[in-house]
């Protein structure tokens, strides 16, 4: 398990340094859109950094910082209030679960589970749609990010690990 | 010892599961609200929208840049094939130039002898979008122009290729615009070639569905579909998009605009309340001429169906004789 220095500023501040990294990632991703290879279809990096950050850091990775974050998203995006905010607590449900396995695991066991993790969240979004809307989703589209996320996690993961060989370094992390 | 300490870790455990689907219920709750559409929500949604404006305004510089270098190295990739195609296109448009200019002449000697009244001038006012849809679940854009420069909802966005969406929520310096791939987004529209009436349905996807076209009526493929003005809330004429495929009775339309490079659009402001409220809808009386007195015909019944009381259809008559 990873060993954190547990003391109160340095929890403080981590809190802060998470809160703030998500809400730049959840405006850069909304940016994303922008590029029109990514319309309607931008890859959820930061269902990746939630993943990391309760494998990696469980202690700052709480409900509220999920909640908070998934809220901001929703609303940049218009989309209903609690729907992002419900994919992020999914993954820390199903952390909680499995981060003790996957501590030791490999990273290709790691990217796996990842991949079984958005399938799941995949098939939630898609019966929320269906539910809110009364309608099929454009599948299409939705596979084409869950898809991108996927491909992508692997740098993400890299990126994760060079963050955490740094604090140690650093002596943030024992 | 052991024991106790092995307990209390469950309890932990159980209380952080707890309180986890405590707040996931939580969330279920919020989008249930959304749905329900209560008025308080769409209020916060307003204010909390304001706030997060400037940031994502500020974020999406670099992203722009990015996208504009992405396009760039793509278009000189493409410039002979570009060139070609442009020296094509060319051609093509003095032809129809030549024709344009032959059917506006045409256009304003009807205009002059038929009385069509022209619609009421609307103020166009520019915007830049600052986000965009990056999700599947609702194809919304936000612009960077609210009540400070006169926008309402319903207002009509455009570009100069066509129709981009309508105005759902205005704030102080930014609006909401519902792109007409919206699942929710339904136009009403007319076929160019042949005025049939239909509308055009989002589908969440970069194409839309023509729905409620009658059976009597024929579609080509590469057909313009344009705005109808019917409910009153968008103005007539506007292209909305072509006809691409045709399957089934399932009639796919491409938007004239393509909304995946939208920087700049135009929101056509208008001095009359373009949202049409539903006593207005009531209070308008159908009364088609009757062929013979005994026959059966829907004189009195309004948009919905029920029928008028009979001082509403004097006061109509007395409106219409004046």
């Amino acid at each position: 398990m990873v060993d954190i220095d547990l003391r109160t500023d340095r929890i403080l501040l981590h809190y802060v340094l998470a809160f703030v990294g998500l809400t730049v990632l959840v405006f850069l991703e909304s940016a994303l859109g922008l590029i029109p290879t990514f319309y309607g279809s931008v890859p959820k990096v930061s269902l990746c950094v939630v993943f990391l950050l309760a494998l990696y850091a469980p202690h700052v990775a709480s409900i509220y910082l999920v909640l908070a974050i998934g809220i901001i998203f929703d609303t940049i995006q218009s989309n209903p209030f609690g729907y992002t905010s419900s994919l992020y607590l999914i993954i820390l449900l199903v952390m909680d679960w499995r981060r003790p396995a996957l501590m030791v695991a490999d990273d290709v066991i790691i990217w796996f589970e990842f991949i079984l993790t958005v399938m799941a969240l995949t098939l939630y979004m898609f019966i929320v749609f269906m539910i809110y809307h009364g309608h099929w989703p454009p599948v299409s589209e939705m596979i084409f990010q869950i898809g991108f996320t996927a491909m992508l996690f692997p740098v993400f993961n890299w990126i994760a690990i060079l963050a955490r060989q740094f604090s140690q370094y650093i002596g943030v992390v024992k | 010892m052991a024991r106790a300490q092995g307990d209390r870790k469950r309890g932990r455990k159980t209380t952080s599961i707890a309180s986890h689907v405590l707040i996931f219920l939580a969330c279920l709750m919020l989008m249930t609200l959304g749905k329900a559409d209560i008025s308080a929500m769409n209020s916060l949604r307003t204010v909390m929208t304001g706030l997060v404006t400037p940031i994502a305004d500020l974020v999406a510089v670099p992203v722009r840049a990015v996208a504009l270098m992405v396009e760039s190295a793509q278009a000189a990739a493409n410039l002979r094939e570009e060139n070609l195609k442009l020296k094509e296109d060319v051609k093509r448009l003095s032809r129809w130039r030549l024709k344009a200019e032959i059917l506006q002449t045409e256009n304003l000697q009807l205009r002059s002898v038929s009385g069509v009244i022209v619609p009421e001038a609307s103020e166009a006012v520019s915007a830049r979008v600052i986000a965009v849809n990056a999700d599947s679940f609702a194809h919304v854009v936000m612009i960077n122009v609210g009540q400070n420069m006169g926008i309402r909802r319903g207002h009509a966005v455009t570009t100069t290729d066509g129709l981009v969406g309508i105005i759902i929520d205005v704030g102080a310096r930014h609006s909401q615009v519902l792109l007409l791939t919206d699942i929710n987004a339904m136009i009403p529209v007319i076929l160019s070639s042949s005025s049939w009436p239909a509308t055009t349905v989002g589908l969440n996807s970069t194409t839309l569905k023509l729905r409620f076209l009658p059976k009597e009526a024929m579609v080509a493929i590469d057909e313009l579909v344009q705005t109808s003005g019917h409910g009153g809330i968008l103005p007539a004429g506007i292209p909305v998009g072509r006809v691409v495929s045709i399957k089934d009775d399932q009639i796919k339309i491409k938007p004239v605009v393509d909304l995946r490079r939208l920087s700049f659009v135009s929101v056509l402001v208008t001095d009359k309340d373009p949202v049409f409220s539903t006593q207005d809808l009531l209070n308008q009386a159908y009364s088609p001429l009757p062929p013979s007195v005994d026959t059966f015909t829907l004189q009195g019944l309004n948009a919905v169906g029920e029928r008028q009381s009979s001082d509403v259809l004097e006061n109509k008559a007395e409106e219409g004789g004046n």
